[in-house]
Protein backbone atom coordinates (compact mmCIF):
# COMPACT_ATOMS: atom_id res chain seq x y z
CA UNK A 1 0.00 0.00 0.00
CA UNK A 2 1.37 3.35 -0.96
CA UNK A 3 1.24 6.50 1.13
CA UNK A 4 -1.84 8.43 0.19
CA UNK A 5 -1.49 12.16 -0.17
CA UNK A 6 -4.49 14.40 0.44
CA UNK A 7 -6.44 14.91 -2.77
CA UNK A 8 -5.68 18.22 -4.46
CA UNK A 9 -8.14 20.66 -6.04
CA UNK A 10 -6.19 20.75 -9.30
CA UNK A 11 -8.00 18.99 -12.13
CA UNK A 12 -5.85 16.62 -14.14
CA UNK A 13 -6.66 16.68 -17.86
CA UNK A 14 -5.24 13.79 -19.90
CA UNK A 15 -5.98 14.52 -23.58
CA UNK A 16 -3.64 14.08 -26.53
CA UNK A 17 -5.02 16.62 -29.02
CA UNK A 18 -3.33 19.98 -28.26
CA UNK A 19 -6.28 22.10 -29.52
CA UNK A 20 -8.70 20.18 -27.31
CA UNK A 21 -6.33 20.56 -24.37
CA UNK A 22 -6.46 24.33 -24.89
CA UNK A 23 -10.26 24.41 -25.29
CA UNK A 24 -11.04 22.33 -22.20
CA UNK A 25 -8.38 24.10 -20.12
CA UNK A 26 -9.75 27.51 -21.14
CA UNK A 27 -13.26 26.54 -20.06
CA UNK A 28 -12.03 25.20 -16.72
CA UNK A 29 -9.71 28.15 -16.17
CA UNK A 30 -12.56 30.59 -16.82
CA UNK A 31 -14.62 28.79 -14.17
CA UNK A 32 -11.78 29.19 -11.66
CA UNK A 33 -10.27 25.70 -11.70
CA UNK A 34 -6.54 25.01 -11.71
CA UNK A 35 -5.70 22.51 -14.45
CA UNK A 36 -2.69 20.27 -15.08
CA UNK A 37 -2.49 19.08 -18.68
CA UNK A 38 -0.92 15.86 -19.96
CA UNK A 39 -0.92 14.46 -23.48
CA UNK A 40 0.05 10.83 -22.85
CA UNK A 41 -0.84 7.97 -20.55
CA UNK A 42 2.68 7.96 -19.10
CA UNK A 43 2.63 11.67 -18.28
CA UNK A 44 -0.88 11.33 -16.89
CA UNK A 45 0.17 8.59 -14.47
CA UNK A 46 3.19 10.63 -13.33
CA UNK A 47 1.14 13.78 -12.82
CA UNK A 48 -1.44 11.80 -10.87
CA UNK A 49 1.17 10.45 -8.44
CA UNK A 50 2.55 13.94 -7.94
CA UNK A 51 -0.74 15.84 -7.59
CA UNK A 52 -3.28 13.28 -6.33
CA UNK A 53 -6.15 15.20 -7.97
CA UNK A 54 -9.67 14.38 -6.85
CA UNK A 55 -11.03 14.84 -10.39
CA UNK A 56 -9.42 13.53 -13.59
CA UNK A 57 -10.63 14.22 -17.12
CA UNK A 58 -9.35 11.31 -19.17
CA UNK A 59 -9.44 10.77 -22.91
CA UNK A 60 -10.27 7.21 -23.92
CA UNK A 61 -7.67 6.95 -26.69
CA UNK A 62 -4.14 8.01 -25.90
CA UNK A 63 -1.05 7.57 -28.07
CA UNK A 64 0.73 5.26 -25.62
CA UNK A 65 -2.14 3.39 -24.01
CA UNK A 66 -5.84 3.23 -23.35
CA UNK A 67 -7.80 5.37 -20.94
CA UNK A 68 -9.14 2.17 -19.37
CA UNK A 69 -5.66 1.00 -18.30
CA UNK A 70 -4.81 4.45 -16.98
CA UNK A 71 -8.05 4.66 -15.02
CA UNK A 72 -7.54 1.24 -13.44
CA UNK A 73 -4.10 2.33 -12.24
CA UNK A 74 -5.41 5.59 -10.82
CA UNK A 75 -8.33 3.95 -9.02
CA UNK A 76 -6.04 1.28 -7.56
CA UNK A 77 -3.92 4.02 -6.05
CA UNK A 78 -6.79 6.26 -4.97
CA UNK A 79 -10.26 4.64 -5.25
CA UNK A 80 -12.02 7.86 -4.24
CA UNK A 81 -10.84 9.65 -7.41
CA UNK A 82 -13.58 10.77 -9.78
CA UNK A 83 -12.57 9.93 -13.34
CA UNK A 84 -14.57 11.62 -16.08
CA UNK A 85 -14.03 9.83 -19.38
CA UNK A 86 -13.87 11.82 -22.61
CA UNK A 87 -14.75 9.92 -25.73
CA UNK A 88 -15.51 10.52 -29.38
CA UNK A 89 -18.92 9.64 -30.77
CA UNK A 90 -18.92 6.00 -31.73
CA UNK A 91 -16.90 4.80 -28.75
CA UNK A 92 -19.93 4.48 -26.49
CA UNK A 93 -19.39 0.79 -25.86
CA UNK A 94 -15.90 1.51 -24.62
CA UNK A 95 -17.24 4.32 -22.44
CA UNK A 96 -19.77 1.90 -20.96
CA UNK A 97 -16.90 -0.47 -20.19
CA UNK A 98 -15.15 2.43 -18.44
CA UNK A 99 -18.22 3.17 -16.34
CA UNK A 100 -18.41 -0.45 -15.29
CA UNK A 101 -14.74 -0.28 -14.32
CA UNK A 102 -15.41 2.65 -11.99
CA UNK A 103 -15.53 5.87 -14.05
CA UNK A 104 -17.66 8.60 -12.55
CA UNK A 105 -19.18 9.90 -15.79
CA UNK A 106 -18.48 10.12 -19.49
CA UNK A 107 -18.59 13.01 -21.92
CA UNK A 108 -19.12 12.38 -25.61
CA UNK A 109 -17.35 14.77 -28.01
CA UNK A 110 -18.48 17.31 -28.97
CA UNK A 111 -19.64 18.80 -25.70
CA UNK A 112 -19.88 22.45 -24.72
CA UNK A 113 -18.24 24.17 -21.79
CA UNK A 114 -21.49 24.02 -19.76
CA UNK A 115 -21.59 20.24 -20.01
CA UNK A 116 -17.90 20.00 -19.11
CA UNK A 117 -18.31 22.23 -16.06
CA UNK A 118 -21.47 20.42 -14.93
CA UNK A 119 -19.60 17.09 -15.02
CA UNK A 120 -16.69 18.52 -13.03
CA UNK A 121 -19.02 20.16 -10.49
CA UNK A 122 -20.98 16.91 -10.04
CA UNK A 123 -17.76 15.02 -9.48
CA UNK A 124 -16.54 17.51 -6.90
CA UNK A 125 -19.90 17.49 -5.12
CA UNK A 126 -19.84 13.71 -4.90
CA UNK A 127 -16.42 13.85 -3.25
CA UNK A 128 -17.52 16.48 -0.76
CA UNK A 129 -20.56 14.46 0.26
CA UNK A 130 -19.10 10.99 0.06
CA UNK A 131 -20.62 9.07 2.95
CA UNK A 132 -17.96 8.15 5.52
CA UNK A 133 -16.93 5.90 6.97
CA UNK A 134 -17.55 3.32 4.29
CA UNK A 135 -19.32 0.18 5.38
CA UNK A 136 -17.09 -2.31 7.11
CA UNK A 137 -16.30 -5.42 5.04
CA UNK A 138 -18.07 -7.73 7.53
CA UNK A 139 -21.34 -5.89 6.77
CA UNK A 140 -21.16 -6.87 3.14
CA UNK A 141 -23.35 -9.98 3.47
CA UNK A 142 -26.49 -7.92 3.86
CA UNK A 143 -27.81 -4.55 2.81
CA UNK A 144 -30.78 -3.08 4.66
CA UNK A 145 -33.70 -3.13 4.07
CA UNK A 146 -33.14 -6.29 2.00
CA UNK A 147 -33.46 -9.57 3.86
CA UNK A 148 -31.34 -12.51 2.82
CA UNK A 149 -27.72 -13.35 2.20
CA UNK A 150 -27.83 -15.87 -0.64
CA UNK A 151 -24.89 -15.66 -3.07
CA UNK A 152 -27.19 -14.11 -5.72
CA UNK A 153 -28.26 -11.34 -3.37
CA UNK A 154 -24.76 -10.74 -2.08
CA UNK A 155 -23.68 -10.08 -5.65
CA UNK A 156 -26.54 -7.55 -5.91
CA UNK A 157 -25.46 -5.83 -2.66
CA UNK A 158 -21.87 -5.59 -3.91
CA UNK A 159 -22.95 -4.03 -7.20
CA UNK A 160 -25.19 -1.53 -5.41
CA UNK A 161 -22.37 -0.51 -3.08
CA UNK A 162 -19.89 -0.16 -5.97
CA UNK A 163 -22.14 1.84 -8.22
CA UNK A 164 -23.66 4.10 -5.57
CA UNK A 165 -20.77 6.56 -5.41
CA UNK A 166 -20.55 7.15 -9.15
CA UNK A 167 -22.94 9.07 -11.39
CA UNK A 168 -23.41 6.00 -13.59
CA UNK A 169 -26.92 5.22 -14.72
CA UNK A 170 -28.24 2.01 -13.20
CA UNK A 171 -30.55 -0.33 -15.11
CA UNK A 172 -32.39 -2.76 -12.84
CA UNK A 173 -34.12 -5.77 -14.34
CA UNK A 174 -36.06 -8.55 -12.68
CA UNK A 175 -39.46 -10.14 -12.39
CA UNK A 176 -42.27 -8.33 -10.61
CA UNK A 177 -41.93 -8.45 -6.85
CA UNK A 178 -38.16 -8.96 -6.75
CA UNK A 179 -37.40 -5.61 -5.11
CA UNK A 180 -36.36 -3.37 -8.01
CA UNK A 181 -37.52 -0.19 -6.30
CA UNK A 182 -35.79 -1.21 -3.05
CA UNK A 183 -32.57 -1.60 -5.04
CA UNK A 184 -33.04 1.84 -6.59
CA UNK A 185 -33.59 3.38 -3.16
CA UNK A 186 -30.48 1.63 -1.85
CA UNK A 187 -28.40 3.06 -4.71
CA UNK A 188 -29.70 6.52 -3.79
CA UNK A 189 -29.24 6.07 -0.05
CA UNK A 190 -25.61 4.98 -0.37
CA UNK A 191 -24.74 7.70 -2.89
CA UNK A 192 -23.43 11.19 -2.36
CA UNK A 193 -26.95 12.34 -3.26
CA UNK A 194 -28.54 10.69 -0.23
CA UNK A 195 -29.54 14.07 1.19
CA UNK A 196 -31.23 14.99 -2.09
CA UNK A 197 -34.68 13.81 -3.18
CA UNK A 198 -35.49 10.31 -4.44
CA UNK A 199 -38.32 10.60 -6.95
CA UNK A 200 -39.94 7.45 -8.30
CA UNK A 201 -42.12 7.48 -11.39
CA UNK A 202 -43.94 4.47 -12.81
CA UNK A 203 -43.89 5.01 -16.58
CA UNK A 204 -46.45 2.23 -17.05
CA UNK A 205 -49.03 3.70 -14.69
CA UNK A 206 -49.35 7.10 -16.34
CA UNK A 207 -51.31 7.68 -19.56
CA UNK A 208 -49.00 8.34 -22.51
CA UNK A 209 -50.28 11.87 -23.12
CA UNK A 210 -49.56 12.91 -19.52
CA UNK A 211 -46.20 11.24 -19.14
CA UNK A 212 -44.14 14.03 -20.72
CA UNK A 213 -45.66 16.53 -18.31
CA UNK A 214 -45.07 14.15 -15.39
CA UNK A 215 -41.39 13.79 -16.28
CA UNK A 216 -40.51 17.28 -17.49
CA UNK A 217 -43.30 19.43 -16.02
CA UNK A 218 -45.48 21.98 -17.79
CA UNK A 219 -46.35 25.65 -17.78
CA UNK A 220 -49.81 26.93 -17.04
CA UNK A 221 -51.97 27.02 -20.19
CA UNK A 222 -49.61 24.86 -22.22
CA UNK A 223 -52.46 22.40 -22.87
CA UNK A 224 -56.09 21.93 -21.92
CA UNK A 225 -56.26 21.22 -18.22
CA UNK A 226 -52.87 22.78 -17.39
CA UNK A 227 -54.37 25.21 -14.88
CA UNK A 228 -51.10 25.94 -13.10
CA UNK A 229 -47.36 25.41 -13.54
CA UNK A 230 -46.29 21.90 -12.63
CA UNK A 231 -42.81 20.85 -11.71
CA UNK A 232 -41.96 17.52 -13.32
CA UNK A 233 -40.25 14.54 -11.75
CA UNK A 234 -36.89 15.41 -13.37
CA UNK A 235 -36.86 18.88 -11.79
CA UNK A 236 -38.19 17.53 -8.49
CA UNK A 237 -35.25 15.12 -8.42
CA UNK A 238 -32.68 17.94 -8.92
CA UNK A 239 -29.69 17.13 -6.71
CA UNK A 240 -31.00 13.60 -6.14
CA UNK A 241 -32.09 10.50 -8.00
CA UNK A 242 -34.90 9.96 -10.50
CA UNK A 243 -36.19 6.39 -10.56
CA UNK A 244 -38.04 5.51 -13.76
CA UNK A 245 -39.87 2.25 -13.19
CA UNK A 246 -41.30 0.23 -16.09
CA UNK A 247 -39.07 2.23 -18.45
CA UNK A 248 -39.89 -0.06 -21.40
CA UNK A 249 -43.50 1.17 -21.22
CA UNK A 250 -42.36 4.69 -22.15
CA UNK A 251 -43.68 6.09 -25.40
CA UNK A 252 -41.07 6.25 -28.21
CA UNK A 253 -41.46 10.03 -28.62
CA UNK A 254 -40.80 10.55 -24.96
CA UNK A 255 -37.83 8.21 -25.15
CA UNK A 256 -36.28 10.68 -27.61
CA UNK A 257 -36.80 13.49 -25.10
CA UNK A 258 -35.39 11.40 -22.28
CA UNK A 259 -32.30 10.70 -24.39
CA UNK A 260 -31.83 14.43 -25.01
CA UNK A 261 -32.23 15.05 -21.28
CA UNK A 262 -29.53 12.47 -20.53
CA UNK A 263 -27.19 13.99 -23.09
CA UNK A 264 -27.64 17.64 -22.11
CA UNK A 265 -28.75 17.47 -18.45
CA UNK A 266 -31.40 20.04 -19.34
CA UNK A 267 -35.18 19.84 -19.28
CA UNK A 268 -37.75 21.88 -21.15
CA UNK A 269 -41.18 21.75 -19.49
CA UNK A 270 -44.16 21.43 -21.84
CA UNK A 271 -44.97 24.94 -23.07
CA UNK A 272 -41.59 26.41 -22.08
CA UNK A 273 -39.09 27.76 -24.57
CA UNK A 274 -35.95 27.86 -22.45
CA UNK A 275 -34.27 24.70 -21.22
CA UNK A 276 -33.31 24.43 -17.57
CA UNK A 277 -30.24 22.67 -16.22
CA UNK A 278 -30.82 19.95 -13.64
CA UNK A 279 -28.45 17.66 -11.80
CA UNK A 280 -30.12 14.26 -11.65
CA UNK A 281 -28.91 10.70 -11.45
CA UNK A 282 -31.10 8.23 -13.34
CA UNK A 283 -31.94 4.77 -12.11
CA UNK A 284 -34.44 2.81 -14.20
CA UNK A 285 -36.09 -0.57 -14.03
CA UNK A 286 -38.16 -2.99 -16.04
CA UNK A 287 -39.59 -6.47 -15.62
CA UNK A 288 -39.15 -7.08 -19.35
CA UNK A 289 -36.05 -8.06 -21.28
CA UNK A 290 -34.88 -4.64 -22.50
CA UNK A 291 -32.82 -6.04 -25.37
CA UNK A 292 -35.85 -7.89 -26.70
CA UNK A 293 -37.78 -4.61 -26.48
CA UNK A 294 -35.02 -2.97 -28.54
CA UNK A 295 -35.21 -5.75 -31.13
CA UNK A 296 -39.00 -5.46 -31.24
CA UNK A 297 -38.68 -1.72 -31.92
CA UNK A 298 -40.37 -0.73 -28.66
CA UNK A 299 -37.28 0.73 -27.06
CA UNK A 300 -34.67 3.01 -28.67
CA UNK A 301 -31.32 1.33 -29.04
CA UNK A 302 -29.33 4.51 -28.33
CA UNK A 303 -31.35 5.12 -25.17
CA UNK A 304 -30.79 1.51 -24.14
CA UNK A 305 -27.02 1.89 -24.38
CA UNK A 306 -27.16 5.25 -22.62
CA UNK A 307 -29.15 3.79 -19.71
CA UNK A 308 -27.71 0.30 -19.57
CA UNK A 309 -24.41 1.37 -18.01
CA UNK A 310 -24.48 -0.66 -14.83
CA UNK A 311 -27.06 -3.44 -14.99
CA UNK A 312 -28.41 -5.00 -11.82
CA UNK A 313 -30.47 -8.18 -12.21
CA UNK A 314 -32.69 -8.88 -9.23
CA UNK A 315 -32.87 -12.66 -8.81
CA UNK A 316 -36.30 -14.29 -8.52
CA UNK A 317 -37.18 -15.65 -5.09
CA UNK A 318 -36.96 -19.27 -6.32
CA UNK A 319 -33.24 -18.69 -7.07
CA UNK A 320 -32.44 -17.28 -3.63
CA UNK A 321 -32.09 -20.52 -1.69
CA UNK A 322 -32.86 -20.15 2.02
CA UNK A 323 -33.61 -16.42 1.69
CA UNK A 324 -37.27 -17.38 1.35
CA UNK A 325 -37.25 -18.83 4.89
CA UNK A 326 -35.38 -15.86 6.34
CA UNK A 327 -37.75 -13.39 4.69
CA UNK A 328 -40.83 -15.37 5.72
CA UNK A 329 -39.79 -15.60 9.37
CA UNK A 330 -38.90 -11.91 9.57
CA UNK A 331 -42.19 -10.90 7.94
CA UNK A 332 -44.15 -13.29 10.14
CA UNK A 333 -42.80 -11.66 13.28
CA UNK A 334 -43.68 -8.16 11.99
CA UNK A 335 -47.13 -9.11 10.72
CA UNK A 336 -47.92 -11.13 13.83
CA UNK A 337 -47.19 -8.09 15.95
CA UNK A 338 -49.40 -5.89 13.74
CA UNK A 339 -52.30 -8.39 13.86
CA UNK A 340 -51.87 -9.35 17.53
CA UNK A 341 -51.15 -13.01 16.67
CA UNK A 342 -47.92 -14.44 18.07
CA UNK A 343 -46.23 -16.24 15.17
CA UNK A 344 -42.73 -17.52 15.80
CA UNK A 345 -41.83 -19.44 12.64
CA UNK A 346 -42.53 -22.11 10.01
CA UNK A 347 -42.58 -25.83 10.62
CA UNK A 348 -40.13 -28.01 8.70
CA UNK A 349 -42.77 -29.20 6.22
CA UNK A 350 -43.64 -25.60 5.26
CA UNK A 351 -39.96 -24.68 5.07
CA UNK A 352 -39.42 -27.54 2.63
CA UNK A 353 -42.44 -26.50 0.59
CA UNK A 354 -41.38 -22.84 0.47
CA UNK A 355 -37.93 -23.82 -0.79
CA UNK A 356 -39.45 -25.68 -3.76
CA UNK A 357 -42.34 -23.40 -4.76
CA UNK A 358 -41.78 -21.40 -7.98
CA UNK A 359 -43.05 -18.12 -6.44
CA UNK A 360 -44.05 -16.47 -9.75
CA UNK A 361 -45.02 -13.33 -7.83
CA UNK A 362 -41.75 -13.40 -5.84
CA UNK A 363 -41.53 -11.57 -2.49
CA UNK A 364 -44.80 -9.77 -3.17
CA UNK A 365 -46.56 -13.16 -3.44
CA UNK A 366 -44.83 -14.39 -0.28
CA UNK A 367 -46.05 -11.29 1.61
CA UNK A 368 -49.64 -11.93 0.47
CA UNK A 369 -49.48 -15.58 1.49
CA UNK A 370 -48.12 -14.72 4.94
CA UNK A 371 -50.63 -11.92 5.45
CA UNK A 372 -53.39 -14.42 4.68
CA UNK A 373 -51.92 -16.90 7.18
CA UNK A 374 -51.44 -14.35 9.95
CA UNK A 375 -54.90 -12.82 9.60
CA UNK A 376 -56.76 -16.15 9.54
CA UNK A 377 -54.73 -18.09 12.13
CA UNK A 378 -53.53 -17.65 15.69
CA UNK A 379 -50.04 -19.16 15.49
CA UNK A 380 -47.50 -19.77 16.81
CA UNK A 381 -45.99 -22.02 14.05
CA UNK A 382 -47.12 -21.94 10.42
CA UNK A 383 -48.22 -25.39 9.25
CA UNK A 384 -49.26 -26.64 5.80
CA UNK A 385 -52.95 -26.57 6.81
CA UNK A 386 -52.76 -22.79 7.35
CA UNK A 387 -51.57 -22.05 3.80
CA UNK A 388 -54.00 -20.78 1.15
CA UNK A 389 -55.35 -23.76 -0.88
CA UNK A 390 -54.41 -22.19 -4.24
CA UNK A 391 -50.76 -22.12 -3.15
CA UNK A 392 -50.90 -25.82 -2.34
CA UNK A 393 -52.77 -26.74 -5.52
CA UNK A 394 -50.07 -24.91 -7.48
CA UNK A 395 -47.45 -26.90 -5.63
CA UNK A 396 -49.26 -30.22 -6.14
CA UNK A 397 -49.80 -29.62 -9.84
CA UNK A 398 -46.10 -29.07 -10.25
CA UNK A 399 -45.03 -31.82 -7.90
CA UNK A 400 -43.67 -28.89 -5.92
CA UNK A 401 -40.73 -28.46 -8.24
CA UNK A 402 -40.82 -26.08 -11.13
CA UNK A 403 -43.13 -23.44 -12.54
CA UNK A 404 -46.81 -22.74 -12.98
CA UNK A 405 -49.37 -20.20 -12.00
CA UNK A 406 -52.09 -21.54 -9.69
CA UNK A 407 -55.06 -20.85 -11.93
CA UNK A 408 -57.67 -23.55 -12.20
CA UNK A 409 -59.14 -22.48 -15.56
CA UNK A 410 -58.19 -24.59 -18.58
CA UNK A 411 -55.41 -23.05 -20.66
CA UNK A 412 -56.36 -21.96 -24.20
CA UNK A 413 -54.54 -23.75 -27.01
CA UNK A 414 -51.41 -21.79 -27.95
CA UNK A 415 -49.87 -24.03 -30.59
CA UNK A 416 -49.13 -22.18 -33.79
CA UNK A 417 -49.83 -18.75 -32.28
CA UNK A 418 -47.43 -15.82 -32.11
CA UNK A 419 -46.36 -14.43 -28.75
CA UNK A 420 -48.47 -11.31 -29.34
CA UNK A 421 -51.51 -13.48 -30.08
CA UNK A 422 -50.93 -15.57 -26.96
CA UNK A 423 -50.63 -12.40 -24.91
CA UNK A 424 -53.97 -11.19 -26.25
CA UNK A 425 -55.63 -14.54 -25.56
CA UNK A 426 -54.28 -14.56 -22.00
CA UNK A 427 -55.46 -11.01 -21.31
CA UNK A 428 -58.91 -11.52 -22.84
CA UNK A 429 -59.25 -14.79 -20.96
CA UNK A 430 -58.40 -13.10 -17.66
CA UNK A 431 -60.83 -10.27 -18.40
CA UNK A 432 -63.61 -12.76 -19.16
CA UNK A 433 -63.04 -14.62 -15.91
CA UNK A 434 -63.09 -11.34 -13.97
CA UNK A 435 -66.23 -10.11 -15.77
CA UNK A 436 -64.34 -7.35 -17.56
CA UNK A 437 -62.59 -5.94 -14.49
CA UNK A 438 -59.24 -4.61 -15.75
CA UNK A 439 -57.74 -4.08 -12.26
CA UNK A 440 -58.61 -7.66 -11.24
CA UNK A 441 -57.23 -9.09 -14.49
CA UNK A 442 -54.11 -6.97 -14.11
CA UNK A 443 -53.60 -8.26 -10.57
CA UNK A 444 -53.91 -11.83 -11.73
CA UNK A 445 -51.53 -11.33 -14.65
CA UNK A 446 -49.17 -9.30 -12.46
CA UNK A 447 -49.00 -6.31 -14.80
CA UNK A 448 -50.02 -2.68 -14.39
CA UNK A 449 -53.67 -1.96 -15.19
CA UNK A 450 -52.51 0.77 -17.57
CA UNK A 451 -50.68 -1.88 -19.61
CA UNK A 452 -53.97 -3.69 -20.20
CA UNK A 453 -55.83 -0.46 -20.99
CA UNK A 454 -53.17 0.47 -23.54
CA UNK A 455 -53.24 -2.93 -25.16
CA UNK A 456 -57.05 -2.88 -25.37
CA UNK A 457 -56.83 0.55 -26.99
CA UNK A 458 -54.28 -0.67 -29.54
CA UNK A 459 -56.26 -3.80 -30.37
CA UNK A 460 -59.44 -1.77 -30.79
CA UNK A 461 -57.65 0.60 -33.18
CA UNK A 462 -56.12 -2.30 -35.10
CA UNK A 463 -59.45 -4.15 -35.28
CA UNK A 464 -61.22 -1.05 -36.59
CA UNK A 465 -58.41 -0.29 -39.07
CA UNK B 1 -21.66 -1.34 -42.34
CA UNK B 2 -20.46 1.84 -44.01
CA UNK B 3 -21.92 2.40 -47.43
CA UNK B 4 -19.89 4.50 -49.85
CA UNK B 5 -23.08 5.61 -51.54
CA UNK B 6 -24.18 7.28 -48.32
CA UNK B 7 -21.43 9.83 -48.78
CA UNK B 8 -23.06 11.15 -51.91
CA UNK B 9 -25.92 12.29 -49.74
CA UNK B 10 -23.59 14.75 -48.04
CA UNK B 11 -23.96 17.83 -50.15
CA UNK B 12 -20.72 19.86 -49.91
CA UNK B 13 -22.53 23.03 -50.87
CA UNK B 14 -25.33 22.56 -48.39
CA UNK B 15 -23.82 24.52 -45.52
CA UNK B 16 -20.54 26.05 -44.45
CA UNK B 17 -17.53 23.93 -43.54
CA UNK B 18 -17.51 25.24 -39.97
CA UNK B 19 -20.52 26.26 -37.91
CA UNK B 20 -19.25 29.68 -36.93
CA UNK B 21 -21.57 29.92 -33.93
CA UNK B 22 -19.78 26.91 -32.43
CA UNK B 23 -16.30 28.15 -33.29
CA UNK B 24 -17.05 31.67 -32.00
CA UNK B 25 -18.28 30.26 -28.71
CA UNK B 26 -14.95 28.47 -28.30
CA UNK B 27 -12.85 31.43 -29.37
CA UNK B 28 -14.75 33.75 -27.03
CA UNK B 29 -13.62 31.78 -23.98
CA UNK B 30 -10.41 33.77 -23.70
CA UNK B 31 -8.76 37.06 -24.63
CA UNK B 32 -7.34 38.02 -28.04
CA UNK B 33 -4.06 36.27 -27.29
CA UNK B 34 -5.76 33.00 -26.46
CA UNK B 35 -7.95 33.33 -29.57
CA UNK B 36 -4.91 33.72 -31.79
CA UNK B 37 -3.06 30.89 -30.05
CA UNK B 38 -6.03 28.58 -30.32
CA UNK B 39 -6.51 29.25 -34.04
CA UNK B 40 -2.82 28.65 -34.61
CA UNK B 41 -3.02 25.36 -32.72
CA UNK B 42 -6.14 24.28 -34.59
CA UNK B 43 -4.36 24.91 -37.90
CA UNK B 44 -1.35 22.92 -36.70
CA UNK B 45 -3.51 20.01 -35.52
CA UNK B 46 -5.58 19.82 -38.69
CA UNK B 47 -2.39 19.93 -40.82
CA UNK B 48 -0.82 17.18 -38.70
CA UNK B 49 -3.92 15.02 -39.03
CA UNK B 50 -4.11 15.70 -42.75
CA UNK B 51 -0.60 14.27 -43.14
CA UNK B 52 -1.35 11.33 -40.84
CA UNK B 53 -4.35 10.38 -42.93
CA UNK B 54 -2.16 9.99 -46.00
CA UNK B 55 -0.09 7.20 -44.44
CA UNK B 56 -0.34 3.61 -45.63
CA UNK B 57 -0.79 1.85 -42.28
CA UNK B 58 -4.34 1.04 -41.22
CA UNK B 59 -3.59 1.77 -37.58
CA UNK B 60 -2.18 5.22 -38.28
CA UNK B 61 -5.12 6.17 -40.50
CA UNK B 62 -7.62 4.81 -37.97
CA UNK B 63 -6.01 6.72 -35.10
CA UNK B 64 -5.88 9.95 -37.13
CA UNK B 65 -9.48 9.59 -38.29
CA UNK B 66 -10.62 8.93 -34.72
CA UNK B 67 -8.82 12.02 -33.44
CA UNK B 68 -10.08 14.10 -36.35
CA UNK B 69 -13.72 13.12 -35.76
CA UNK B 70 -13.63 14.42 -32.17
CA UNK B 71 -11.72 17.59 -32.99
CA UNK B 72 -13.81 18.47 -36.06
CA UNK B 73 -17.08 17.93 -34.17
CA UNK B 74 -15.84 20.10 -31.29
CA UNK B 75 -15.19 23.15 -33.48
CA UNK B 76 -18.42 22.74 -35.47
CA UNK B 77 -16.88 21.22 -38.63
CA UNK B 78 -19.78 18.79 -38.78
CA UNK B 79 -19.34 17.59 -42.36
CA UNK B 80 -15.66 16.83 -41.80
CA UNK B 81 -16.53 15.07 -38.53
CA UNK B 82 -19.05 12.90 -40.37
CA UNK B 83 -16.58 12.02 -43.12
CA UNK B 84 -13.87 11.27 -40.54
CA UNK B 85 -16.28 9.03 -38.68
CA UNK B 86 -16.88 7.00 -41.82
CA UNK B 87 -13.17 6.82 -42.56
CA UNK B 88 -12.56 5.75 -38.96
CA UNK B 89 -15.05 2.90 -39.34
CA UNK B 90 -13.57 1.76 -42.65
CA UNK B 91 -9.98 1.96 -41.38
CA UNK B 92 -10.96 0.26 -38.14
CA UNK B 93 -12.60 -2.60 -40.01
CA UNK B 94 -9.66 -2.69 -42.46
CA UNK B 95 -11.91 -3.02 -45.49
CA UNK B 96 -9.54 -3.59 -48.42
CA UNK B 97 -9.90 -1.26 -51.36
CA UNK B 98 -12.34 1.10 -49.69
CA UNK B 99 -9.85 3.25 -47.83
CA UNK B 100 -9.01 5.49 -50.80
CA UNK B 101 -12.66 5.96 -51.62
CA UNK B 102 -13.34 7.24 -48.13
CA UNK B 103 -10.08 9.13 -47.71
CA UNK B 104 -10.37 11.50 -50.66
CA UNK B 105 -13.60 13.22 -49.50
CA UNK B 106 -11.92 13.80 -46.13
CA UNK B 107 -8.93 15.37 -47.86
CA UNK B 108 -11.19 17.69 -49.85
CA UNK B 109 -13.21 18.75 -46.84
CA UNK B 110 -10.06 19.12 -44.77
CA UNK B 111 -8.72 21.69 -47.28
CA UNK B 112 -11.90 23.75 -46.95
CA UNK B 113 -11.76 23.63 -43.15
CA UNK B 114 -8.07 24.61 -43.18
CA UNK B 115 -8.83 27.55 -45.50
CA UNK B 116 -11.67 28.67 -43.24
CA UNK B 117 -9.47 28.48 -40.14
CA UNK B 118 -6.63 30.28 -41.89
CA UNK B 119 -9.01 33.07 -42.85
CA UNK B 120 -10.18 33.34 -39.25
CA UNK B 121 -6.57 33.44 -38.05
CA UNK B 122 -5.75 36.26 -40.46
CA UNK B 123 -8.80 38.20 -39.26
CA UNK B 124 -7.80 37.84 -35.63
CA UNK B 125 -4.22 38.90 -36.37
CA UNK B 126 -5.31 42.00 -38.26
Amino acid sequence: MRDVAAPSDTILLVEDTPSLQMIYAAALDRAGYAVEICGTATDGRRAFERLRPSVVLLDLMLPDGTGLDVMRDLLTQAPQTCVIVITAHGSINKAVEMMRAGAHEFLVKPFDDQRLLAAVENARKSITHLPTPRQAPNDSKTLAPFIGSSPNMRAVYDTIRSVARSMATVFITGESGTGKELAAEAVHRLSARARGPFIALNCGAIPVDLLESEVFGHLRGSFTGAISDKIGAAAAADGGTLFLDEICEMDLNLQTKLLRFLQTSTITPVGATKPRKVDVRIVCATNRNPLEEVRAGNFREDLYYRLHVVPIRMPPLRDRGDDVIEIAERLLADMGQEEGHAFTGLDDDVKGLFRTLPWPGNVRQLINVLRNVVVLNEGPIVTRSMLPPELLSGANNDQGVTTSVPIAAPQPPFAGKTLAEIERIAIEDALRRHEGSVPKAARELDVAASTIYRKLENWAKRDVG
Amino acid sequence: MVNALDMKRLDPAQDSAIDMAVLDQILDMGDARLRAALLEQLLADFRRLSEALMQDGWDEVSAAAHELKGLAATIGAHRLAQLAKRLDTVADCAIPGELGEFRSPVEGEMRIVLDTLAMQARRVQS
